[in-house]
């Protein structure tokens, strides 16, 4: 697995190192590059001085060797040789060393300095200069005889008088190349201990500068087991407070979201033991003596109650559990919302003979809702039940069809709330039945809201309520679009 | 022995409330917590049994608000919540037991019978006056080795007799202590208990054990003891 500090550690080096090795390569050419130069341009110096020697007599041409004393500079560390031409080739003097170099010939003139590399045959290699140039003409009279006894004196003809003379001066470049393969070594040396030292201090400034993602990756890591963990944004870098202040939002959540999920098992479990304590106990005091018949019946029948009451909320549990998994799907069609609220509402109008209530109803003709219209009438029948249970004495209950803002709205509303406005919004939380609630027959479980919020907005649809302390509540379905 | 039931949950109430007052004690019961709160703090009770989702008020407030009273009495808390949590919070606010639903009933019969025993003192189940032995666990009565068979009622009175043994016991302690709230008596009925009780526990010739103190109550206990 590729760690962040190996990673910044290759990337760092990977871009360094070829930066060391060309800025290296650099140096070491330019620094050859000046080296020939200079050899260059001594060689020139000299050879021009040398070209002094070469003197155009009456009686032919006269190299003086003396003059150029060659000798010495055969023999120096920098060992240097000389060859005198003529421009088609012919030798008026040549080093001994050159044995092997091809001598240079021109149909004319040279045009400037030429300068080249040679090797000898024992590898050493040579720096030249090589130019023709015009030996000047010297008309003063002398001995020629006592110039030819002169070992240090050269004489020749030129093929016909002013014609230009070729001199090549070669330099061994042994001592520049030993130089340079030191120079080499050095850069090698000092290029390697760069790396090594830039490779250690990089390393180390990656490490440090990595702690604070290894300490968050270590606060991450200990999450896992406690979910209550936040990360302290002011303690982690600049750079991370994004990714720290996105995770603390997002434990938050995750915490949030488990939070309401053992919430619901606790409730579910807490929902589920009463009634089973309630049968339980029941039997057992039945069983705890010998009673008549009859007193068994009434206990059998207590005992079914209880029954179809946990299969209620089994039922709503597994219903809510079925929509917030998404298993059940809306049948849409086209459906009368006026004829679907009659009809459901047909089934409740023998609890509101029982009650001294008033109920009223306001539907538009005609009014038609793309909808379930099974899920939409056990909606209603939840409403209703609700409306018509928590009605006070004397109160009223209202049903109203209407168009608002483009869209198509169903309020049912009862007075004699026992639900506070703070409290509004509790109504859709699970199990959730109010300090107000009083009903001990246990079908009521404070899952029929919730439920049907979930259809509700399964169907597209949205569900609001409203109530106020000894008010009204009011459920308002919106359907979008009308 | 007199208890107070709080229990939102009617089925699981009435049938604790009857199982109670078949095993002799008087039960108060009702669903809301407020209304509970006003009978613990207005009533004389040996133990409270205490549900905590309570319509009303919450249970562990009703808890707290008696301990603030300085109400002594005995409480424990039949509930659903099983969470370590649940019931350290519970104990910690001066519960005396705990008991998760659903539960068995004679372990809730068991755990009234320990918290009775625990007001008065008694480590042991089985209460001595003179030659009397009441077994509070089987709910026995014996007298010289002798069984002596006692209806619901007339045990309940005998074992709060014994538990206040050789002190005057007022006929208004002993109704309240076999009665629950509800209900309606006629003035002489603890008379006709103690005459009844008096008969089946007293021999011929033998000591007088069951004594009248007229004006102020019954007494249990040989009459030296008692100071007569």
């Amino acid at each position: 697995m590729r760690s962040l500090t190996g990673t910044l550690f290759r990337g760092v080096i990977m871009t360094t190192a070829p930066i060391l090795v060309l800025a290296g390569t650099v140096l070491y050419l330019s620094v050859s590059a000046q080296l020939v130069r200079q050899i260059d341009e001594s060689l020139t110096d000299k050879a021009k001085m040398l070209a002094l020697s070469v003197e155009e007599k009456q009686y032919g041409l006269e190299v003086d060797l003396e003059e150029t004393r060659i000798g010495n500079m055969e023999e120096s560390d920098s060992p240097e040789y000389l060859y005198i031409g003529s421009l088609e080739g012919r030798t008026f003097y040549r080093s001994n060393a050159l044995d092997g170099i091809p001598i240079p010939s021109s149909p004319g003139p040279l045009p400037g300095e030429q300068h080249d590399w040679y090797r000898l045959p024992d590898d050493r290699k040579l720096r030249s200069v090589l130019f023709s140039f015009a030996p000047e003409a010297d008309g003063e009279e002398e001995d020629l005889e006592s110039i030819a006894a002169d070992s240090g004196i050269i004489v020749d003809t030129l093929s016909a008088p002013g014609d230009h003379v070729v001199i090549q001066l070669f330099r061994d470049t042994s001592s520049h190349s030993r130089f340079m393969e030191t120079f080499f070594l050095m850069l090698l040396a000092t290029g390697l201990g760069s790396i090594g030292i830039l490779s250690l201090t990089v390393w180390m400034s990656i490490k440090k500068g990595a702690n604070p993602v290894n300490e968050l990756a270590a606060h991450i890591e200990g999450i896992s087991d406690d979910l209550g963990v936040r990360i302290d944004e002011v303690a982690v870098l600049k750079e991370l407070v994004p990714i720290v202040h996105k995770l603390n939002n997002f434990l938050d959540k995750l915490e949030e979201s488990f939070s309401r999920e053992r919430g619901f098992t606790s409730d579910a479990a807490h929902e589920l033991r009463t009634p089973l304590a309630g049968l339980r106990s029941t039997i057992e005091v039945a069983l705890g003596k010998e009673r008549e018949s009859e007193e068994y019946r009434t206990t059998l029948v207590r005992a079914l109650e209880i029954v179809k009451q946990l299969e209620s909320l089994v039922g709503g549990l597994l219903a809510l559990a079925r929509l917030e998994s998404g298993q059940e799907k809306a049948r849409i069609s086209e459906v009368n919302l006026e004829n679907c609220i009659q009809d459901t509402w047909k089934s409740y109008s023998k609890i509101v003979d029982k009650k001294d209530i008033s109920v009223s109803f306001s539907l538009s003709n005609g009014e038609v809702a793309l909808i379930d219209k099974g899920l939409l009438v056990q909606v209603l029948e939840e409403l209703f039940r609700n409306a018509l249970y928590y009605v006070d004495q004397g109160g009223s209950v209202r049903v109203n069809l209407l168009q608002e803002e483009g869209n198509t709205q169903l309020r049912i509303s009862n007075t004699g709330s026992k639900i506070s406005v703070q409290d509004t919004a509790r109504v859709f939380d699970r199990f959730w039945r109010g300090s107000q609630f009083k009903d001990d027959t246990g079908l009521r479980f404070g899952l029929g809201l919730p439920i049907s919020r979930k259809i509700v907005e399964m169907m597209g649809m949205r569900m609001d309520v409203k109530s106020e302390m000894d008010g009204e509540f009011v459920v308002t379905l919106t359907m979008k679009g009308g | 022995m007199k208890l107070l039931l709080i229990e939102d949950y009617k089925p699981l109430r009435e049938s604790m409330r009857k199982g109670l007052v078949e095993n002799g004690y008087a039960v108060d019961s009702t669903g809301d917590g407020a209304e509970g709160l006003w009978f613990a703090s207005t009533g004389e009770y040996d133990v409270l049994i205490l549900d905590l989702r309570l319509p009303g008020m919450e249970g562990l407030e009703i808890l707290k608000r008696l301990r603030a009273q300085k109400n002594r009495v005995h409480v424990l808390i039949v509930t659903a919540k099983d969470s370590i949590d649940d019931r350290v919070e519970g104990l910690d606010l001066g519960a005396d037991d705990y008991l998760v639903k659903p539960f068995e009933f004679n372990e809730l019969l068991a755990r009234v019978r320990a918290l009775v025993r625990r007001k008065y003192g008694q480590k042991e189940p089985v209460v001595r006056v003179a030659d009397i032995e009441i077994d509070t666990s089987a709910r026995e009565v014996r007298r010289g080795g002798r069984p002596v068979d006692l209806t619901v009622r007339e045990y309940a009175i005998m074992e709060i007799l014994a538990r206040k043994a050789g002190r005057v016991v007022s006929r208004e302690t002993i109704q309240e202590g076999v009665y629950d709230f509800a209900s309606e008596l006629s003035s002489n009925v603890i008379d006709v208990y103690i005459g009844r009780l008096r008969r089946k526990l007293e021999i011929k010739g033998g000591n007088k054990i069951l004594h009248t103190k007229r004006g102020f109550g019954y007494m249990l206990g040989e009459e030296d003891r008692c100071g007569l």
